[in-house]
């Protein structure tokens, strides 16, 4: 799912500033789950702002609240009249909603709240760990289950490099060494051929690289009068 | 200048510091019944500094003592939390604060909020809020 | 031949090669790189041009590459994949040629976070393994990553580092030899301290005869005092050095005397370890003690000449 991080309260504070009625609007989705962005921390960061603005003697009309998703219109149709009473909405959302949210309702000013930080999973209860660079080119059969593209600080595609040492990257002592944990996996699964493959070039069109990408199934699009 | 008189929030847990709190009656002190350290939230305690409150204490269970088993671990963890946003916020750290308290110590409850409400009367007023 | 470099030369008659490395400036004068250069021109047969060190922003290595290739030296340019894509580092390599450079040395490089510009995007486009297929394809097959065609063939020797001291360490054979298949010539090792790790590393490595696919040189840096030692030793992953090193720099009245003899040793004892084809002396921020290591050493001069 979506990693994010709640922004440094000074940047939330900064950006709102000028701003008269605003609605804290969460996320019920990821971030909700990553304990950034849902109903909880919409009325956290609500109230933050509501102490701020009484400190500097700026009064504000705040609400928070959420929607089961920022990122589809159908939920944010479900709030849209209610969102137009207000000056601007701080989203909790990922980078996702926030600009759906900027589509959907263009005459709105739209902030985000989140940093959108990754996509990864819990590892424990809070604690939150990247695992996809959404690549768009899978290269996780090579590799039985570890994605090299992202575990490895340097996304390099033939093993680990020099600065690997007892399982640990160069990088930081808390940062594994993606190569050395696909290296245990491969040889605990019997497969330890898989190293010596000369992986040639990635593509890195199917990735950002090749513009911001898009997806169009016609088989599922829904035409006028179906 | 009159002697500063601060308002203040106890956010107690029903299964120990509220218990005492019950047994005691400190002027300025406000205290607020919570069903457990564990379902404290932070805006819990933002809230009550919305509300009027100038510092606020929050009290649970002895170490290894919660009824719930972590709850009050977690209130405290939450409080260290909630410090770090008072900070950024410029209100300071030490507006908050969290206590250990037993249900038949109210003589311990009291020198921790009397201790803390001292305090509040030396910073004063939170900076730049006005006075309702 | 595949470049005619002095390195390859030296290399392929059989000589034991001797090669210095040299850091290029942070400001725009390279004068300092190419005294130092001057200074062993005696006593080396290349010049390793480092690129972007420590993932420090410097001179660039091609640039001091060309100005080596001017004055007659044979230099080895450094290549990371760190900072250039696919597009540049085919450029770089063109460049390169063009101006006379025939050595290609492709490494990794040091993460950017560890560097003077912690704020930088790695690009990481290709890997260190990749980049060595990739020259040996436009020099072998005229052909670039994507295929198209050189309007004049590549000449190179390709080059690459081993580091016998990094892990998984059974893994690091074979991913050396998979460096070979992918069309490395020559490699440099890691800084060496542990003799007991090398001795083993170099063991597979000729029982797998990888010695005679690809020239491997010793990877010597002297120590300069015991905060440089420990820094590395604590440091820089990938590096061992055995506390036995530091007990006997730590005991020494006079460390940079002690730490130029270990490494004068050191290379005496890679030259008695099968598989060793040359040394890589790597004296950072000492580069002035070359020729007297060379010296000391022993049996290593003259270097070879060719015409």
């Amino acid at each position: 799912m979506i990693i994010g991080e709640r922004k440094p309260l000074e940047e939330v504070f900064n950006r709102t500033d000028s701003f008269k009625k605003i609605c804290v609007l969460g996320c019920e989705t990821c971030v909700a789950v990553c304990l950034a962005g849902g109903d909880k921390e919409a009325q956290e960061t609500a109230e933050a702002i509501k102490m701020h603005r009484e400190q500097t003697n700026n009064p504000v009309e705040i609400k928070a609240s959420s929607i089961q998703r920022q990122c589809e219109y159908e939920f944010i149709d479900e709030v849209m009249e209610e969102l137009k009473e207000y000056d601007v909405i701080l989203s909790l959302a990922c980078g996702v909603g926030v600009q759906t949210m900027a589509t959907k309702v263009p005459e709105m000013f739209i902030l985000p709240g989140l940093n959108t930080s990754f996509l990864g999973y819990p590892l424990e209860q809070g604690v939150w760990m990247e695992n996809c660079k959404a690549c768009g080119d899978c290269v996780l059969d090579r590799t039985y289950g570890i994605c090299p593209v992202t575990r490895c600080s340097k996304s390099m595609m033939n093993g680990p490099c020099g600065g690997s040492s007892e399982g640990i990257c160069e990088v930081s002592k808390d940062t594994e060494c993606g190569w050395a944990l696909i290296y245990d996996r491969l040889k605990a699964l019997g497969k330890l051929e898989y190293m010596d493959e000369i992986i040639p070039p990635k593509n890195w069109s199917t990735s950002f690289h090749g513009g911001p990408r898009k997806i169009v199934r016609e088989d599922v699009k829904i035409v006028r009068g179906e | 200048m009159a002697e500063h008189s601060p308002s203040m929030v106890t956010l107690c847990c029903e299964n120990s510091a509220f218990l005492a709190a019950e047994k005691t009656n400190l002027p300025g002190v406000k205290a607020v019944k919570i069903p457990c350290g564990a379902q404290l939230e932070h805006v819990h305690i933002l809230r009550a500094f919305n509300q009027g409150a100038e510092g606020v204490m929050v009290l649970a269970c002895l170490k290894e003592n919660c009824k719930h088993s972590f709850g009050n671990d977690r209130a405290e963890k939450k409080v260290a939390y909630v410090k770090g946003l008072l900070k950024d916020m410029g209100v300071g750290e030490d507006r908050l604060a969290y206590a250990p308290v037993a249900a038949n110590n109210e003589i311990k409850y009291t020198q921790a909020v009397k201790e803390m409400y001292e305090k509040l009367k030396e910073m004063g007023p939170i900076e730049g809020k006005v006075k309702k | 031949m595949f470049a005619g470099s002095n390195l390859e030369k030296v290399l392929s008659n059989g000589h034991f090669a001797v090669t210095g490395e040299l850091g290029p400036m942070r400001g725009t004068d390279l004068g300092p790189c190419l005294e130092h250069a001057e200074h062993m021109r005696n006593h080396v047969d290349a010049y390793n041009i480092t690129c972007n060190q420590t993932a420090v922003v410097r001179i660039a290595s091609m640039a001091a590459a060309i100005k080596l290739v001017e004055r007659g030296m044979d230099p080895v340019m450094q290549m990371t994949v760190r900072d250039r894509n696919r597009i540049m580092l085919q450029a770089d390599i063109l460049g390169g040629a063009a101006c006379g450079v025939g050595n290609f040395l492709c490494i990794q490089g040091d993460h950017q976070t560890l560097g003077s510009e912690p704020q930088a995007k790695g690009v990481y486009d290709v890997d260190s393994t990749q980049l060595m297929r990739i020259i040996k394809n436009m020099r072998d097959e005229n052909v670039f990553a994507s295929g198209d065609k050189l309007e004049a063939p590549l000449k190179a020797f390709i080059g690459g580092v081993v580091n016998p001291f990094a892990d998984p360490f059974e893994y690091r054979v074979d991913r050396f030899a998979k460096k070979i298949e992918a069309g490395v010539q020559f490699v440099q090792t890691q800084c060496i301290y542990d003799m007991d790790r090398l001795k083993e590393y170099m063991k597979r490595v000729v029982d797998k005869g990888l010695h005679e696919k690809c020239y491997i040189m010793a990877g010597i840096t002297p120590l300069k005092a015991v905060g440089a030692a420990m820094y590395m030793k604590n440091n820089v992953a990938g590096i061992i050095i055995p506390d036995e090193i530091v007990a006997r720099l730590k005991g020494a009245k006079d460390k940079k005397k002690e730490g130029l003899k270990m490494a004068i040793e050191q290379i005496q004892q890679i030259r008695e370890i099968e598989g060793f084809k040359g040394v890589h002396i790597m004296a950072i921020a000492w580069e002035e003690m070359v020729p007297h290591i060379v010296e000391e050493v022993g049996g290593l001069l003259p270097r070879p000449k060719f015409d």
